[in-house]
């Protein structure tokens, strides 16, 4: 499968970011190995995409950063899902699996009841 | 930015122009106009920058080749910069500015305020001490003049009631004899009276109100409230002293000067405005 940078879906990449951190809070380069190790190496986001998607989310309340000192002696930026990302994700998770249904019916060439 | 860099083929990157680290960095950022936001997410992107680099220097690379692959793999900054612009807007942060400059200038008002005096005086009161009123009662020893002084009557606690919007207290009151061993004749029979006016309308204190103040004793004699032509023992006369907490609670030492043959004092009406107070003396204005 072609790898993708960009999961084209209802719910997209921000549905990932926001499932991912679901989990547990986790810095931008955490974000990306962890997509790539959980999604298998199909998904493989990039910097640039990242980024203005997290700062986006952080603006619009559904996660929130805060810089703390890691393991290794770096301040990173932490970002962890708030209540309102929580039910932002299942929105688009609701969407999603209308939309995967509605996709693996018609592949099969059936009907959706 | 720098150009293509064939003598510095470190095998990644052929006919991309390569980038330095802070080049990448700077070009990344240049669209988020509000500088702090601008540099929290350089130091984010130049952490990244760092993991990436960590990663390729455990695949075995050196320091300049991890460093070129880092900035390699993380893309063309110039769309993530177009899009970092669009998320940061700089008016939020210029928001976040200019209410830190308001504050700054209330503080700065709040502050000549306070030093001017005309407002603020019951936080003056609180934190300078303005307004603190002594209530001592000082030790019997002789005055400046060489006067003898002996206490001859100690009042504490007089509750005088509501009246008038304001509810009275005399918290300190004492008469005093002061004998003149000069010349031998009548001494001076004195009272500081220490009033306090309490109301909860504290911007109508009582004593930077019109402040009228007579002065009658039971045998009907009155206090002038000008120093008499001959000194305080030629005539009653009494003075004031008033000032306010700026928290509705007011205060006056009333300083009375007795006659010296005024031997059946009793009790004194302190008249302010409407409002007549009865101080009762019975039992130790005399020694």
């Amino acid at each position: 499968m072609r790898k993708n940078d960009r999961a084209a879906a209802p719910g997209g990449t921000a549905m990932l970011v926001l499932a991912l951190l679901k989990s547990g809070e986790m810095y931008g380069y955490q974000i990306i190995e962890e997509l790539e190790r959980r999604s298998e190496q199909v998904f493989q986001l990039k910097e640039g995409t990242l980024y203005p998607l997290l700062h986006g989310l952080e603006k619009d309340g559904l996660v929130l950063a805060r810089d703390a000192e890691a393991p290794n002696g770096r301040v990173r930026r932490y970002y962890r899902i708030t209540s309102a990302g929580l039910r932002a994700l299942e929105e688009k998770e609701q969407e999603w699996r209308v939309y995967a249904r509605a996709v693996t019916t018609v592949l099969a060439g059936g009907c959706p009841s | 930015m720098a150009g293509l860099c064939p003598g510095r083929d470190h095998g990644i990157g052929r006919g991309v122009p390569l980038m330095t680290r802070s080049e990448w960095l700077d070009t990344a950022t240049a669209r988020v106009r509000f500088s702090r936001d601008r540099e929290r997410v350089r130091r984010e992107l130049e952490d990244h920058l760092n993991d990436r680099i960590d990663a390729a220097r455990e695949q075995g690379m050196d320091y300049p080749e991890a460093s070129a692959a880092a900035v390699e793999a993380m893309g063309d900054p110039e769309p993530l910069a177009v899009e970092l612009g669009k998320v940061h807007s700089p008016w939020l942060g210029r928001l976040w500015v200019l209410s830190r400059v308001l504050a700054v200038f209330a503080l700065l008002v709040l502050v000549l305020a306070f030093l001017s005096g005309n407002l603020w005086s019951p936080l003056r009161t609180t934190l300078l001490g303005y307004g603190v009123w002594e209530l001592e009662v000082p030790p019997e020893v002789e005055d400046i003049n060489g006067r003898t002084i002996t206490r001859t009557g100690l009042w504490e606690d007089m509750d005088l009631g509501e009246q008038g919007g304001y509810h009275w207290r005399v918290p300190l009151a004492f008469t005093q004899y002061s004998a003149n061993q000069d010349t031998g004749g009548d001494g001076i029979y004195s009272m500081e009276l220490h009033l306090t006016a309490e109301t909860a309308r504290f911007w109508e204190p009582w004593a930077d109100s019109e402040t009228v103040l007579a002065v009658e004793d039971n045998t009907g004699c009155q206090y002038s409230s000008w120093l008499p032509a001959g000194g305080t023992e030629a005539a009653p006369y009494f003075y004031a002293n008033g000032s306010s907490d700026g928290l509705g609670k007011s205060h006056a030492t009333v300083y009375i000067y007795f006659m010296p043959d005024n031997r059946d004092l009793k009790w004194l009406d302190l008249t302010i405005g409407d409002t007549v107070l009865r101080v009762d003396l019975e039992g130790g204005v005399r020694p």
